[in-house]
């Protein structure tokens, strides 16, 4: 395909130059790219590694919650939790990793207060490995989430630089191409049909 | 003091009560069920079948459990002129309405779900107290501690002290009525209860890296071994406790209960023996012909076998494994 | 007709000999009863075998009536002519009774109270009711004994 533009020397300049300016912006976003990928199979990894660590505490969590659970009537255990004594606050925060803006979450947790808001006569000792258990759990989840979120963000970043390339590779450039061949062609030809004018004319001249 | 001879009616009640208690058998089969209808049919054959069946849903089994307490009480109740000894096992359900009535207070929600219907102070006049309305039909003491436990919540915002102070006062109460019924029996079982309860409280803290101020505050008053023994073992390590503790009554299971809860870090094993110990106790009730032994006995045998029932069922439910199970199975009683 | 003392010593014997034994038994089969009732609320089947045990701590008062009979027929108050006995012959008949009136008391209760265990057994085993009866009636032994000891002493004494 061809740009459709006045096949004049002007032009031709012009388009080389974008040309040359499509040429280096597809380098740098090749690289970007290449760059990207990189960085996401790390965080795919590190994110597995996560998921399955968070999952299989998670499981020990609930076991050992369903055995303190098992030695208590239900509305003890409701009672003993019914006000929570530690409280958590997040902050969220955007960082910038290849141009993508990730979250950062970070958790404040007041560190003097008493984690177990229950006592001691009617609870299963069971309970507190349970309490404690799920409490360590809570900044592993939310980090958890912070890279799940930062992988579906670069994976939308790779796709999108990705369709920036293929557009700038396949269409672009070789419009570019084309169109620049096209105008050369056209002036050669220009120069061409000059050329023969003018020796047409220079015969002309010469019979007369 | 109470006579013997007021148990004799009640006695004779119990005796033929004990053959419906769950046997090892009927556990046991509960305990190989393939699945919830399998544990249904099994128990359809107890004297828990009218209670399940009632049940909506399995998951509500709690209710079943709660309603068949609440027969047997009502049962010893209508078979006793005295009913101080009964109080002994209902103090604890006013005291949890009592803990929470007021964090509903403090959360400014209603949940009545978390209320028992086991307690013998009606809830509306708990309700009336949170909502500091002065003419109340609450107990006094009850009044004074809910009051106590309300002020230090204020202060401390620390949920907790709640539950440590209404503790503390069903303690306190608990001792006062055992020392106006003034039996050894019921005596000596109180002070075993607090003092395992103790123990198993301080390893408790200790585990939690707790501080001796916390800990002067949870444990129970009315043990046998007093308080300042711990005080002090509660700086050691615990095979020090356990050594401490070899000549008393608790040796095996304080020894066989807590190497295990420090070798494997999980505290079932000893509250499993605490369990038993405390059930072998009561058992006396159950060679005693008749007397209080036999009334206190059975009753505990009765919260033993709810408990029972409680970790079959949540283990049964959650599929967890038969072992797990079994180490948190209490002893049956006959 | 001139009341002696003795008189007075050997009626009051006599009545020891039944009230005491008596109180015994009606405290004891009150006892059983109590239990026995219990037994029966949640079982109604069990009361003919709970009826055996508490009829046991019942024989006491029984012996207790015998003793005061053979008093009153060794002193002639059933004949209508009382014997003018002596001070000392009152305290003869007097002690004669107390074996019967004391231990007929206090067996009839220990009585009861094996009595009541055999409640118990027979709310969970009904099939071994012999079983507590007989160790229910082994107590009977020491009525029986204290019995035959008052009746012999009662006839050996010379009152005419």
């Amino acid at each position: 395909m061809v740009i459709r533009v006045n096949p004049t020397r002007m032009e031709l300049l012009s388009l080389k130059k974008r040309l040359v300016t499509a040429k280096r912006g597809h380098k740098l976003l090749k690289d970007k790219q290449d760059e990207l990928v990189k960085k996401f199979l790390d965080m795919v990894k590190q994110n597995r590694a996560l998921r399955e660590e968070v999952e299989r505490e998670l499981i020990d969590a609930f076991r050992s919650f369903t055995m303190a659970r098992s030695q208590m009537p239900a509305n003890v255990v409701e009672e003993s939790l019914m006000i929570p004594s530690a409280k958590v606050s997040i902050n969220v925060k955007k960082e910038n990793i290849m141009s993508v803006n990730v979250p950062r979450i970070e958790i404040s947790q007041e560190e003097s207060k008493n984690l177990y808001p229950y006592g001691f006569a009617n609870t299963s000792a069971e309970m507190d490995s349970a309490i404690r258990t799920l409490s360590t759990m809570l900044p592993k989840m939310l980090k958890l989430a912070e890279i799940e979120k930062a992988c579906q963000l670069m994976a939308d970043e790779i796709e999108r630089t990705r369709r920036r390339v293929n557009a700038l590779e396949y269409v672009l450039i070789p419009q570019l191409e084309n169109t620049i061949k096209y105008i050369t062609m056209k002036l050669d030809e220009n120069e061409r049909s000059s050329r023969t004018r003018l020796m047409k004319i220079k015969e002309m001249v010469m019979q007369g | 003091m109470v006579r013997e001879q007021e148990f004799l009616y009640a006695s004779g009640r119990i005796r033929a009560l004990e053959t419906k208690l769950l046997s090892r058998t009927i556990v046991e089969r509960i305990l190989e069920a393939q699945d919830m209808d399998a544990v249904m049919r099994v128990l359809s054959e107890t004297d828990y079948a009218p209670d399940f069946e009632e049940l909506e849903s399995i998951y509500d089994f709690e209710k079943a459990l709660e309603n068949s307490m609440k027969r047997t009480l009502g049962v010893i109740k209508e078979s006793l002129k005295d009913q101080r000894v009964v109080r002994f096992f209902t103090l604890k359900y006013d005291y949890h309405n009592l803990k929470v009535v007021l964090k509903s207070r403090i959360l400014g929600v209603e949940v009545p779900e978390n209320l028992t219907t086991l307690g013998e102070v009606p809830v509306e006049e708990l309700l009336k107290l949170s909502k500091g309305e002065k003419d109340v039909a609450v107990p006094k003491l009850m009044r004074l501690a809910f009051e106590r436990a309300a002020e230090v919540y204020e202060e401390t915002l620390d949920p907790q002290q709640v539950d440590l102070i209404l503790d503390r006062a069903l303690y306190e109460e608990l001792n006062l009525l055992v020392q106006d019924i003034g039996h050894d029996f019921l005596k000596s079982y109180l002070a075993a209860l607090v003092d395992l309860t103790n123990i198993k409280t301080m390893v408790r803290l200790k585990y939690m890296e707790s501080d001796l101020r916390t800990l002067k505050k949870s444990l129970l008053p009315g043990g046998s071994i007093d308080l300042e023994f711990f005080e002090k073992m509660f700086q050691e390590p615990v095979p020090v406790l356990i050594e401490a503790l070899a000549a008393s009554n608790y040796s095996k299971v304080v020894k066989d209960g807590l190497e295990n809860w420090v070798s494997s870090g999980s505290p079932a094993v000893y509250e499993k023996l605490v369990d038993d110990f405390l059930l072998g106790m009561l058992r006396k009730g159950l060679y005693k012909p008749f007397g209080l032994e036999t009334v206190v006995g059975y009753l505990g045998a009765r919260e033993n076998e709810l408990k029972i029932l409680r970790v079959l069922m949540v283990g049964k439910i959650n599929g967890i494994s038969e072992d797990m199970i079994r180490e948190r199975l209490r002893d049956v009683y006959a | 007709m001139e009341v002696t003392l003795g008189q007075v010593l050997a009626l009051l014997g006599a009545a020891m000999a039944v009230f005491l034994p008596g109180i015994g038994s009606a405290k004891g089969v009150g006892m059983v009863g109590e239990a026995a009732a219990g037994v029966v609320t949640e079982d109604p089947s069990k009361f003919s075998q709970t009826l055996i045990l508490q009829a046991l701590p019942g024989t006491q008062g029984i012996y207790g009536l015998l003793t005061g009979f053979v008093v009153m027929q060794r002193i002639g108050i059933l004949g209508g002519n009382l014997l003018p006995l002596t001070t000392y012959q009152g305290l003869l008949v007097f002690a004669a009774c107390l074996p019967i009136a004391i231990v007929g008391l206090l067996s009839a209760i220990a009585q009861a109270r094996a009595a009541a265990a055999g409640v118990g057994i027979v709310a969970k085993r009904p099939e071994e009711l012999a079983k507590g009866i007989t160790y229910a009636a082994m107590v009977e032994t020491y009525a029986v004994l204290a019995l035959l000891a008052s009746i012999l002493m009662l006839f050996g004494l010379k009152l005419a």
